[in-house]
C-alpha cells in the first residue's frame, strides 16, 4: 500500500479538524466563548454596510440621553446618536485594532525572540533592548505618542504595539532556549539540518504556539487599554466610535443615563472574555503534545 | 483489626477493577485483579509499563490519579475495605497503615525542607509513635519535637546513611540519589506502616545504588519483618527480594505463584516469554528472545484473552472468550486457556 | 584486523566551566571526558559502559560533533574530525549516524514520520528530488520491520518501540558506515528491548556497520559487544573483549557493576555489593585514582597515585594498582 506524499499530508490535515472538533464538544465554555465571539466578529464585519457612517456626525440634541426603547436598543448618547449604532461601529474599529496591535507585536516579538534565543551573540544586546522597552510604562508612552503624532486610532495602535512586543519576545526566547536543548534538535543537527531551517522549520513551529496562545488574552487586554486611554482623554474624538471613548463620554451622565456605559462597558466585556475561552481552546488544539 | 480478617492477612484485593479517563472516554486499565499478601511477606507484581501494576497499587490508599476511578471490587487492607471509608479515615490509613514509595525521590521530597524534618513529620502525624516516658499531662510541643528529631536520626541510621546526625540537617538537593532514595525508604518505616508499597524505586538508580538499595531492603525485611509489595519490570529484582510473584498484562494478572515456581516453571505464555526476554549471560554467551509485537493501547484492547495477539501458543478459543483464573496447585494461579476448566 | 581502525580517539578531553561569582566567572570546571583514548575497528561493536556522570553521554556528543572537545584528536576512517568545512561535514554526517536513547524525544512533535525521514536524505543531499526521497524513506522504514503506514503517523501516534523504529530508520537511510548508540533501549519497555537489539544487530549484519553501543546496561552490553571498555569519572578504567570482561574483570569497578546485575534466579546467591558510597561528581574529582574513595580494596597508593591505563596482555588494558584484587574477595 503505497502512501504519497499527499496522502500523509492529507491524513494529518484531516486528524487535526477532527481532534480540534473533539475538543470543542468536550468543553462548552470553549464553545461558547467561539460562538460569543463569531457573533461580534460578524456584527463588526456586517455593521459598516448596514449602517451609514454618517450617523456619527448625525446630531440630534433634541433627542440626546433617551432610555432604550424600541427604536433606539441602546438608548442615545450625549449627541442624540443611536447607541446600538454607535457600538457596532465602534466594534469593527476597536476589534481592528486590537487585533492588528497582537498580530504587530507577535510578528515583532517572536521573531526578535526567536533571534534571541538561538543565537547566543544575539541574546544580550537584543535582551537588553526588550528590558528598555518593558520598562516603559504603557500608558505613558501611549499618551506622549498620541501627544506627538495626533490622537487617533492608528497612532494609538502604533503606540500599544511599541510596548506589546517585548512580552513576546521574552516568551519566545524562553521557549526556544529550552526547546533548543531537546534530543530532537539535537538529532537533526546531526542530520545535516543547517540554522535557518532549524529555526523556521522546526524551532518556531514547536515553540510559538504557547506564545501566540497568550493573543486571544492580550487582544482583550489591549482592548480594555485602548479603552483607559480614550477613557483618560487620548483617544479619538466624540466623531469616531470606539468602545473607550462612548464609556468615558458616558461616564458624566452615569446617573442619568447609565445605559451610556453599560452597553459599551458590556460590549468590551464580552469581548475580553469570549477571547480568554477561545484562547484556551486555541491552545488546546494546537498544541500536538497536549493531544495524547 | 477488621472484621472478617483471615488471620495475618494484611492485603486483600478482590476482583478490582479501575478504569481511567482518556480523551473523554472510560477505558478498563486494570481488569478483574485480585491478590493478597500476608504479614511479613514480599509480594512482587510485575509487568511492563502500561500493564496497570501502578494503578492497582495506587488503588491501596485510593491515590489514583483525577481521571481514574475504582469501579468495582474490594481492597480489604487489614480487613476493612478502603472504597467505604471516608477521607478522614482514608487519610489515618495514608498516616499510618501504608506507606508508598516511588520512582524518583527528588520528586518526592520537598525541597524546602530539611530532610530530618520530613521524616519527623511522620511523628507529628502519629505522636503514639515516640516512645520516652510521657508526663500526665502529655508532653510539650517542644519535646514532642526534640524526640521526633531524635528518632528521625534512628531511622536515618537504620538505611544505613552515614553521619546520619550531619544528613539530617541537609536539604534533598545536597543528597546523590541513592540517598534520597534512602530518606524516603526511612519515612516510609517512620511510620510502622502494615503495608510499604515500592513502586519501581531502583528505576531511577545507578546499578551499583540499584544493588545497595536492594541489599538494604533485605536487611530491612529481616530486621523489621516489613510487609512489601514491590513493583518492578526488572526480573532480576523480583528474584532476588520476592516470595511470591504476580505477573500483569494489559491490565489483568495473568500468573501468581511463589517465586521458585514461577522461574522455574512458568506456566503463563507471556510470563514465561517475559523470562525469555530478560537477557542473561549463560556461560559463554548471553540468551534472550523478543516477544513480536507491542502491548495493545487501553483505548482499543483485543477481545478475549488480551495476550492472544502475541501468543505463541494460542488456541481458537482465545480471540473470543477471556480465560479465567485457575488454581494450579494451592498458591500457583494462572489465567489460561491452556490451562482452564474444559 | 587490517588497516587502521575507522575510529582512533587519543587524549580526549571536555571540560565544561561552572560559572559562579559575580561575573559569571568559571569557578571550577565539570571534568566530563578526562584525556582518554580508544579505537574502533572497522565491523566491531565497541560497548561503552558507565554509571551517571562518567562521561559516556559525552562522548556520543563528541564523537558525532555535537560537542566540541577541549583537547585531542578523533579520526574517522583516517582523517581528522576537526575544522571541517560544510561539503566535508556533511560527507562526515553521512557517515557517522546517532540514535539516542529517548525516542519520544528525537522526534520533532510536529513533523510527520514522512517528513522526518524526508529530511535528512535531502539537506544531506542524497536524494535528488522529493520522489525518490519518499522512496528511500519507504525502504528504510522496511528496512526496520515498519510499514507504509506509519509514514502519516505524527510521533504521539506511535508507541515507543515504533518511534525508536523510525529514529533508526532515519539513520539508516542516509546509509551511515558508524553509528553510535546512545542507551537505545533504555527508554522502552523489557520486551521491546529485545527487539530492538535484535534489530540493531540485524542491521549491523545486512548493511556492514560499526557500532560503539553506550549503555549502563552490562547485559545488553555484553550481549552485543565485541570489546567493551568500562568508564568512571571521564576516564575508561578497564577495556578488554566482552567475553573475557564479564567474566574476569580485572578492575574493582568492573567487577562491581558485573555484581550488581540482579540476576533472574531466586536461588542465584546475591553478593554483597562490592561498592561504598554513591557515584563520585566530576566536578570534583578524587585525587589518585578516581575511584579510590568508593574502593573497598583501596590503599594510600591508590589515593596518591592514578594508575594509567596498561596493557597487561594483547587488548588487555587496566587502570588499576591492583589488577584482579576483587577476584579473590567472597561473593
Amino acid at each position: 500500500m503505497a502512501v504519497s506524499i499527499e496522502e500523509a499530508r492529507s491524513g494529518r490535515a484531516a486528524g487535526a479538524i477532527r481532534s480540534a472538533t473533539a475538543s470543542l464538544r468536550r468543553s462548552t465554555f470553549a464553545t461558547a466563548g467561539l460562538a460569543v465571539f463569531a457573533a461580534i466578529l460578524l456584527a463588526g464585519a456586517v455593521a459598516p454596510l448596514v449602517i451609514p457612517g454618517s450617523i456619527v456626525r448625525e446630531v440630534n440634541f433634541a433627542a440626546k440621553l433617551g432610555p432604550p426603547d424600541r427604536a433606539h436598543w441602546f438608548g442615545t448618547d450625549d449627541f442624540g446618536r443611536d447607541l446600538f449604532s454607535m457600538v457596532l461601529l465602534a466594534t469593527r474599529l476597536d476589534l481592528g485594532a486590537a487585533l492588528g496591535v497582537v498580530a504587530g507585536a507577535i510578528a515583532i516579538g517572536t521573531g526578535l525572540g526567536a533571534l534571541a534565543g538561538f543565537v547566543k551573540r544575539l541574546d544580550e544586546p537584543l535582551m537588553r533592548i526588550t528590558d528598555v522597552f518593558l520598562s516603559i510604562p504603557s500608558l505613558v508612552l501611549a499618551m506622549a505618542i498620541a501627544s506627538v503624532l495626533g490622537r487617533n486610532i492608528e497612532n494609538l495602535a502604533l503606540a500599544l504595539t511599541f510596548v506589546s512586543w517585548p512580552i513576546y519576545c521574552r516568551l519566545m526566547r524562553g521557549q526556544v532556549l529550552s526547546e533548543k536543548e531537546k534530543p530532537y534538535i539535537k538529532a537533526l543537527r546531526t542530520l545535516g539540518v543547517g540554522r535557518a531551517p532549524m529555526i523556521l522549520r522546526h524551532i518556531v513551529p514547536n515553540t510559538i504556539f504557547p506564545v501566540i496562545a497568550r493573543a486571544p488574552a492580550d487582544v482583550g487586554l489591549v482592548l480594555i487599554t485602548m479603552a483607559a486611554l480614550s477613557y483618560i482623554g487620548f483617544g479619538p474624538g466624540p466623531y469616531v466610535p470606539e468602545w473607550g471613548s462612548l464609556v468615558a463620554a458616558g461616564q458624566a451622565y452615569i446617573f442619568q443615563a447609565p445605559w451610556l456605559v453599560i452597553f459599551p462597558g458590556a460590549a468590551i466585556f464580552l469581548t475580553a472574555l469570549s477571547l480568554n475561552l477561545v484562547g484556551d481552546w486555541a491552545r488546546d488544539v494546537f498544541d500536538p503534545r497536549m493531544r495524547s | 483489626m477488621g472484621r472478617g480478617a483471615e488471620p495475618g492477612m494484611v492485603l486483600e484485593i478482590e476482583d478490582l477493577c479501575v478504569e481511567l479517563s482518556i480523551e473523554g472516554r472510560w477505558v478498563r486499565a486494570v481488569d478483574h485483579v485480585s491478590l493478597s499478601i500476608r504479614r511479613g511477606e514480599v509480594l512482587g507484581l510485575v509487568g511492563e509499563s502500561g500493564s496497570g501494576k501502578s494503578l492497582t497499587a495506587l488503588s491501596i490508599p485510593r491515590l489514583l490519579p483525577d481521571n481514574g476511578r475504582i469501579v468495582s471490587g474490594a481492597v480489604r487492607l487489614l480487613g476493612e475495605d478502603v472504597r467505604g471509608q471516608s477521607e478522614q479515615a482514608m487519610n489515618r490509613l495514608r498516616a499510618r497503615s501504608v506507606a508508598m514509595i516511588f520512582q524518583n525521590p527528588t520528586t518526592y521530597l520537598n525541597p524546602v525542607l530539611r530532610v530530618g524534618a520530613q521524616i519527623a513529620e511522620a511523628f507529628e502525624v502519629n505522636p503514639d509513635l515516640l516512645d520516652g516516658p510521657a508526663s500526665p499531662r502529655g508532653i510539650s510541643a517542644r519535646e514532642a519535637r526534640r524526640r521526633a528529631w531524635r528518632k528521625s536520626i534512628e531511622y536515618l541510621r537504620l538505611v544505613q546513611i552515614p553521619d546520619a546526625e550531619r544528613v539530617a540537617r541537609q536539604y534533598p538537593f545536597e543528597l546523590s540519589g541513592g540517598m534520597q532514595q534512602r530518606v524516603v525508604i526511612a519515612m516510609a518505616l517512620a511510620r510502622q506502616p502494615d503495608l510499604v508499597i515500592a513502586d519501581e524505586i531502583t528505576t531511577a538508580l545507578d546499578v551499583t545504588v540499584q544493588a545497595q538499595i536492594l541489599g538494604l531492603l533485605s536487611e530491612l525485611r529481616r530486621a523489621t519483618g516489613m510487609t512489601l509489595l514491590l513493583i518492578t519490570h526488572d526480573m532480576g529484582i523480583v528474584a532476588q527480594l520476592a516470595d511470591r510473584v504476580a505477573v500483569m498484562y494489559s491490565g489483568s494478572i495473568v500468573e501468581c505463584a511463589d517465586v521458585r515456581s514461577l522461574f522455574r516453571q512458568p506456566r503463563h505464555p507471556y510470563a514465561k516469554a517475559l523470562l525469555e526476554t530478560v537477557p542473561v549471560i549463560r556461560g559463554n554467551r548471553t540468551v534472550f528472545r523478543p516477544i513480536p509485537g507491542t502491548m495493545p493501547p487501553l483505548t482499543d484492547p483485543p477481545g478475549g484473552c488480551r495476550f492472544h495477539p502475541r501468543c505463541p501458543d494460542v488456541l481458537a478459543r482465545c480471540a473470543g472468550v477471556k480465560p479465567d483464573s485457575v488454581h494450579l496447585e494451592p498458591g500457583h494461579m494462572v489465567a489460561c486457556h491452556l490451562y482452564g476448566a474444559r | 584486523m587490517s588497516g587502521p581502525p575507522l575510529l582512533d580517539v587519543t587524549c580526549l578531553t571536555k571540560h565544561f566551566p561552572v560559572r559562579t561569582g559575580f561575573l559569571g566567572r568559571a569557578t571550577s570546571q565539570v571534568r566530563a571526558v578526562d584525556g582518554l583514548g580508544f579505537q574502533i575497528e572497522a565491523g566491531q561493536t565497541f560497548g561503552l559502559v558507565g554509571e551517571s556522570g562518567c562521561g559516556k553521554t559525552t562522548i556520543a556528543m563528541l564523537l558525532v560533533k555535537l560537542l566540541e572537545p577541549t583537547a585531542g584528536h578523533i579520526r574517522f576512517d583516517g582523517g581528522e574530525t576537526s575544522g571541517l568545512g560544510r561539503q566535508a561535514m556533511k560527507e562526515f554526517r553521512r557517515q557517522v549516524q546517532i540514535v539516542f536513547q529517548d525516542p519520544h524525544g528525537s522526534l520533532d512533535p510536529r513533523q510527520s514520520m514522512l517528513s522526518a525521514l524526508i529530511e535528512p536524505l535531502r539537506t544531506l543531499g542524497i536524494a535528488a528530488d522529493r520522489a525518490s526521497a519518499a522512496d528511500r524513506a519507504r525502504e528504510a522504514l522496511e528496512l526496520v520491520g515498519l510499514g507504509p503506514e506509519i509514514l502519516r503517523r505524527l510521533p504521539h501516534e506511535l508507541s515507543g518501540g515504533q518511534r525508536q523504529r523510525v529514529a533508526i530508520a532515519r539513520s539508516m537511510a542516509v546509509a551511515p558506515r558508524f553509528m553510535v548508540l546512545d542507551e537505545p533501549t533504555s527508554s522502552v519497555d523489557v520486551s521491546i528491548q529485545a527487539q530492538i537489539l535484535s534489530l540493531l544487530a540485524d542491521l549491523k549484519r545486512r548493511r556492514a556497520l560499526t557500532y560503539l553501543l553506550i549503555s549502563h546496561n552490562l547485559v545488553v552490553v555484553r550481549h552485543m559487544s565485541d570489546v567493551v571498555a568500562v568508564m568512571y569519572l571521564g576516564k575508561i578504567v578497564e577495556r578488554a573483549d566482552a567475553a573475557t570482561l564479564f567474566t574476569e574483570p580485572l578492575h574493582p569497578y568492573s567487577a562491581a557493576l558485573i555484581r550488581a546485575i540482579p540476576v533472574p534466579d531466586p536461588d542465584a546467591t546475591v553478593s554483597a555489593a562490592l561498592v561504598r558510597g554513591d557515584v563520585a561528581s566530576p566536578v570534583r574529582v578524587p585525587s589518585g585514582c578516581r575511584y579510590h574513595p568508593r574502593c573497598p580494596f583501596a590503599e594510600s597508593v591508590c589515593r596518591d597515585v592514578e594508575p594509567p591505563l596498561a596493557e597487561l596482555a594483547p587488548g588487555r588494558h587496566v587502570a588499576c594498582h591492583f589488577p584482579g584484587v576483587a577476584r579473590d574477595s567472597p561473593s
